[in-house]
């Protein structure tokens, strides 16, 4: 492969897989900048061993993967890291354009995130690739190296502890 | 009317993973069970709340990204080919580097030992030329030598000679002069 048919090549799979990636990794880490350097080092990775990839799918599954391991793992250090400061960040800010229904929102917004950080890894990462990348079972189960029926039960899993974290009443839907 | 199915189905019917034939007869039971009803509706709750909140940007971060990737891979492209020979970096590893740091310094060590070695002994006086000869003819054929009452024997005048032992010539001379002519 040439140096313009791997660019192009890149660029296909770029385009394809990068607003899949970039939402799982956000909605992951709930960070902007650290989903954004998590998928640049991703499609850097890819780039260097484009040429083990022959199709956009092969790629997609492969940083689907990566991004996620990358996410978690950038979960896991800022966890230890910012454990005292957390408690800080996550207090409800309050501004002078705040109406009632701002502050509702954004207090139910605060206990689903906090809901979903809550859940182990094995049963958020399905759900997230689910919910935000859009993906079906199939190919969850092959980004994740799992198979299907385990993928089906943990989205179950874990959309059943949300419910149990979340009492109906006080989740906010728009 | 059927069972109602498991919530897991439930939640397989949501995302729309069911096959056709099972989807038929699960739709078939939800429009007529208000309790399956009211578990897809907390299914769909749930689902909705997770996506309440407000999302960046992601398409301006597409582009960002994108811009500092290229820029990275093509610094890449055109830094590797330039690398000096003399500036490249070598890998080596701690127990290869341990191991050269060591023979280093025992090579070093004995070179030094031998530096010193070597300036106490040609800082010792250099021999001085002495003029050697053969003289066992002359002392043991020559009787005549043995008239006189003394051999007179000259050792080398300088500060730094060392008299080590008897010489083994006189200790013949010695000999000769008492057993065979006295």
């Amino acid at each position: 492969m040439d140096d313009k048919a791997k660019k192009d090549f890149f660029e296909k799979i770029y385009k394809e897989i990068f607003p899949v990636v970039v939402k799982v990794s956000y909605h992951v880490t709930r960070d902007m900048d650290a989903a954004q350097d998590v998928c640049q080092d991703a499609f850097i990775k890819l780039y260097h061993r484009l040429d083990t990839f022959s199709e956009v799918e092969d790629a997609k599954f492969w940083l689907i993967r990566v991004v996620k391991n990358l996410s978690f793992n950038y979960l896991e250090h800022e966890k230890v890291k910012n454990r005292a400061f957390d408690k800080i960040k996550r207090l409800p800010t309050f501004s002078d354009d705040t109406g009632e229904k701002q502050l509702l929102k954004k207090e139910a917004v605060e206990k689903v995130n906090q809901a979903l950080e809550q859940l182990p890894e094995n049963l958020k990462a399905p759900l997230i690739l689910r919910e935000f990348g859009g993906l079906n079972y199939k190919e969850i189960a092959t980004s994740l190296g799992i198979s299907e029926s385990n993928v089906k039960i943990r989205i179950f899993r874990g959309r059943e502890a949300l419910g149990k974290l979340l009492p109906v009443g006080d989740v906010y839907v728009p | 009317m059927y069972m109602c199915p498991d919530v897991e189905i439930l939640s397989s019917f949501y995302d729309d993973e069911l096959e056709d034939s099972q989807k038929q007869i699960v739709s078939n039971h939800v429009s007529s069970c208000p309790h399956c009803q009211k578990k897809l509706s907390e299914l769909k709750l749930i689902s909705e709340s997770i996506h309440a909140q407000e999302e960046p940007d992601f398409q301006m971060a597409q582009v960002q990204v994108w811009n500092k990737i290229m820029d990275i891979v093509d610094h890449q492209e055109v830094r590797s080919p330039k690398v000096n020979f003399w500036q490249r970096r070598f890998q080596i590893s701690f127990p290869a580097a341990a191991a050269l740091a060591a023979a280093f310094i025992v090579v070093l060590t004995l070179s030094v030992f031998s530096f010193y070695m070597g300036r106490h002994t040609t800082s010792s006086p250099a021999s001085p030329e002495l003029n050697i000869t053969d003289a066992s003819d002359t002392l043991f054929n020559d009787d005549s030598l043995f008239d006189t009452k003394a051999i007179e024997f000259n050792i080398p005048a300088i500060n730094t000679f060392i008299h080590a032992g008897e010489p083994l010539l006189i200790k013949e001379v010695d000999f000769r002069t008492r057993n065979g002519k006295n």
